[in-house]
């Protein structure tokens, strides 16, 4: 069996779910606390998949993009990043690609998935109207609220960091 | 009163001793001025060697292996050069420091004065009483961790007990520092040591990976120097590899090696 640790980093604007999120995929070692200090909290989950063990090591960062209280480099080494956008608040996804693109300029071979979440509070119809506003491609509607597609989320990300077909 | 008692008390104990102590004063301040005057000749004479050393080796280096493996290299001459720099004269100064520091409180403060009386009239030695009441604490590593700088990726790990999250330990810590540093605004080698609770942390910036070490006991400058030295060494000689090279078997074998070795030297 193969060992592998790839770091993953959540962005996105404030209360869209990032911390929800992780919180519904994995057990929770440390408590919120740090992410009011420090601005990001570190999770871990290893997922198994093929013959390979692989350690996600999940970074939880508070604050905006371009925001000054965080480090840079708490972006960078980032082999995975999982943008999140609040499907009930416009607001939160009028800047996407910009700000996507600014975070890969910090990584270097950054695999990407865009994330619209709490699916539960909006209409199958509203999607469609997203996805056109958002021009780059939402990889999974989610809900950290009822679990919908938490998990096919992460697993996609984890089977892209190793370049298994998805 | 008490004061000219004491002192009283002292002369007739002491007369030796003080006799003793004034050497000893005189000889600190000869070579606190010897210091002085040497400090500008040590650095220069340090540049001189810095000069000397890496010239020729990072030419030639550099003209060969540049091309090859850029990570490779400065992997291999980051270590050199911090050893070199960085660390020496502070280093050095610290330690200095310490021993003069050392001895005038051995010789000059009430407290020892006390302790010798003390001594007398229970019959033990003064240099008993010393190490009863010294109460150093054994160091031991407990922990050592080799973290990606970037991503706080453990690739290597030793450990005493048994602990599980090293993984998180890892990020967590990679958190910290780059709180640290971006706040100090200082990106290398500003941060080597973070005390946590009676914890000491270790810190050796290398050029791709940093190593930690979590250290319990009292960790005075010479421990603290011995240990940067010890990761120092690791780094040039294990870390100085391609990535894809570098297995977290291997490295945590050879951590092993040296800090069982460590540790047992130490008890
Ligand atoms: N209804 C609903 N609420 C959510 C969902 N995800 C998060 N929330 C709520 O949104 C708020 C902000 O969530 P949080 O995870 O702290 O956002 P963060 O700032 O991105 O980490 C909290 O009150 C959550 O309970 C979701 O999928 N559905
Ligand atoms: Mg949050």
């Amino acid at each position: 069996m193969k060992k592998i640790s790839k770091k993953v980093v959540l962005a996105g604007n404030f209360g869209v779910g990032k911390t929800s999120l992780v919180r519904k995929f994995v057990y929770q070692k440390f408590s919120d606390e740090y992410l009011s200090t420090l601005g990001v909290k570190i999770d871990r989950k290893v997922l198994h998949i093929g013959d390979t063990e692989l350690t996600l090591v999940i970074w939880d960062i508070a604050g905006e993009v371009n925001g000054s209280k965080i480090p840079t480099s708490y972006f960078l080494g980032a082999s995975g990043l999982i943008y999140v956008i609040d499907l009930s608040r416009p607001s939160t996804y009028a800047n996407v690609q910009e700000e996507i693109t600014y975070l890969e300029g910090l990584m270097e071979d950054v695999s990407i998935c865009l994330i619209a979440n709490k699916l539960d509070l909006v209409e199958a119809k509203d999607l469609t109207h997203t996805q056109q506003v958002v021009k780059r491609t939402i990889d999974f509607f989610t809900s950290a609220k009822t679990g919908e597609n938490v998990n096919e989320m992460f697993y996609f990300l984890a089977r892209k960091l190793l370049q298994v077909p998805t | 009163m008490q004061d000219q008692l004491m002192l009283k008390i002292k002369d007739l104990l002491l007369a030796d001793e003080m006799k003793k102590t004034r050497a000893l004063e005189e000889e600190i301040k000869r070579l606190k001025q010897e210091l002085e005057t040497l400090q500008p000749k040590i650095i220069s004479k340090v540049e001189q060697n810095i000069a000397e050393i890496s010239q020729p080796i990072i030419e030639t280096k550099v003209k060969r292996e540049l091309r090859e493996s850029t990570d490779t290299l400065i992997e291999a001459i980051y270590p050199l050069l911090g050893k070199l720099i960085k660390k020496y004269i502070q280093v050095e100064l610290e330690k200095l420091a310490d021993s003069i520091d050392k001895q005038l409180d051995r010789t000059f403060s009430l407290e020892n004065i006390k302790k010798q009386l003390i001594a007398l009239w229970e019959g033990v030695s003064y240099k008993q009483i010393v190490l009863r009441e010294a109460a150093v604490q054994r160091v031991e590593v407990q922990e050592v961790y080799i973290i990606e700088q970037e991503s706080g990726i453990l690739v290597g790990k030793y450990s005493v007990g048994k602990i599980i999250d090293q993984d998180l330990i890892a990020g967590m810590l990679t958190a910290i520092k780059a709180f640290i540093e971006d706040a100090f605004n200082q990106k290398t080698g500003s941060l080597d040591m973070i005390e946590y609770g009676t914890f000491k942390i270790i810190i050796q910036n290398s050029y791709k990976f940093y190593l930690a070490a979590v250290v319990a006991g009292t960790v005075d400058s010479k421990v603290k120097a011995d240990l940067l030295d010890i990761l120092l060494n690791f780094a040039s000689k294990h870390l100085a590899k391609p990535r894809e090279e570098l297995t977290e078997e291997h490295l945590s074998k050879e951590l092993a090696k040296i800090f069982n070795q460590y540790n047992e030297k130490n008890k």
